[in-house]
């Protein structure tokens, strides 16, 4: 078994999102609003994920007048493949620890934590 | 320039390098005509007026520069002389300025200044490279919000739409650039003092690097279709001629220091004893600013005129409104 490099928190949180709406397309700044993160940290990891094949990128084709087509986001078959397999690797890791001990869950959006 | 006095040969020498690569750089002015750079982008008479600003200020500081190195080391000279000498020198960072000014006001164009941050940072990509900075564009356009979001956005999109797209090329044209200037350097060097120990610096300093990173970065910029491309690949080169050039100069200035007792720059004999320090401490100073100094506007012209004369490419299209 191939051991997978763990994503950062910011990587796993965007994939989280798009998992959630896995039909839906999603808009760079609609992800930053939701996701309290800056365009700055968003953009490079969804540039990263279209690159490893992970996010379908598209050009949205009805558009409002007054203003451009608006680059469209969502989790390709790859993604949502890679984003089962962390699920898997998250829960392996998890049960390794003692309860509650602290747990990152991909999928639900939400951080078990100690407190818990 | 020597820590002894400047030598009328040393001013011949670098006016007539001035004068050999002007040549050179009248395709540039010609590339640039005027009215073809304002019908082919947002460039308006303003544009031209704030470049026209640019060229006098820049003329205007050789001018101080040049009167007070003269005045320092020669005595008085007339003021016919010092505008002569601003303009021999000073002209391609005043044609420089100019297209950088040009190329800005093209290059960053929107409807408020966020807009044109982005626009500005996100330009000179072409094909599928510029699509990154084509979505980061729509996306602030469809923030309409208060200005400090669309701000915020642009702000923080800028560094990554400048990064974007840069690859292994500019660095492995810097390290050859780095490596043939330190050789040319220490070659030069020896030459030099196993024969008439005439100096040798002066003539790695003025031309070879000029021509360099011209061609660098008209190259780049011509094979790229964007004068960015061509800033890309010549700006690392500059940086990377420099540091070659150090790394060498300031060993072999203390070594004809000590061996020849004259500067590696010209030959010249100091006033009093010259020791190593003083040696190497001369090809630092000459290198960074006869050298540094005199090469910043090449890097410019070599990219915008290879922009200029590049087979025109549609750039990814940027949705209109």
């Amino acid at each position: 078994m191939t051991r997978m490099r763990r994503p950062s928190p910011q990587t796993v949180a965007i994939l989280d999102a798009l998992a959630e709406n896995a039909s839906d397309w999603s808009h760079g700044y609609d992800l930053c609003r939701l996701l309290g993160l800056k365009a700055g940290t968003v953009y490079p990891i969804l540039i990263r994920l279209a690159d490893r094949g992970y996010v379908e990128t598209a050009w949205e084709q009805e558009v409002p007048q007054g203003r451009p087509p608006r680059h469209l986001y969502r989790l390709s078959a790859a993604g949502a493949e890679h984003v089962r397999e962390l699920r898997r690797a998250e829960a392996e890791r998890a049960s390794w620890r003692l309860p509650g001990a602290g747990r990152r869950a991909i999928g639900d959006g939400a951080i078990a934590g100690a407190q818990s | 320039m020597s820590t002894g006095p400047v030598t009328r040969r040393t001013i011949w020498v670098a006016a007539a390098a001035v004068l050999v690569l002007g040549p050179l750089a009248l395709l540039i002015p010609a590339a640039l005509g005027i009215r073809s750079v304002m019908r082919t982008g947002p460039v308006t008479r303003r544009t031209i007026w704030v470049a026209a600003a640019a060229v006098l200020v820049v003329l205007g500081a050789w001018t101080l520069l040049i009167s007070a190195a003269l005045g320092i080391s020669v005595g008085p000279w007339r003021p016919t002389e010092v505008l002569v000498g601003a303009l021999l020198f000073g002209w391609p960072h005043a044609l420089a300025a100019a297209t950088a000014v040009i190329a800005i006001a093209r290059a960053a164009s929107g409807a408020d200044g966020p807009a044109r941050l982005l626009a500005l940072v996100s330009s000179g990509r072409r094909g599928h490279r510029d699509e990154w900075g084509a979505a980061m564009r729509a996306e602030l356009a469809s923030i309409t919000g208060p200005q400090r979001e669309r701000l915020r956005f642009a702000v923080s999109c800028a560094p990554i739409a400048l990064r974007r797209g840069w690859g292994w090329s500019p660095w492995i044209v810097a390290v050859a650039c780095g490596t043939l200037f330190a050789a040319l350097t220490v070659a030069t060097s020896r030459l030099s003092l196993h024969g008439n120990r005439s100096g040798s610096l002066l003539g790695v300093l003025f031309g070879p690097p000029q021509i360099t990173l011209l061609l660098v970065g008209f190259v780049a910029a011509w094979k790229g279709c964007s004068m960015r491309n061509g800033l890309e690949h010549a700006v690392p080169a500059l940086i990377a001629i420099l540091v070659g050039v150090l790394a060498t100069a300031i060993p072999e200035g203390a070594l004809w220091a000590r061996e020849a007792g004259v500067f590696l720059l010209d030959g010249d004999y100091p006033s009093t004893a010259l020791t190593p320090g003083e040696g190497a401490h001369d090809a630092l100073r000459a290198t960074l600013t006869w050298g540094l100094l005199l090469w910043l506007p090449w890097p410019v012209l070599g990219a915008a005129a290879g922009a200029r004369l590049s087979p025109r490419t549609t750039p990814f299209p940027d949705p209109a409104p």
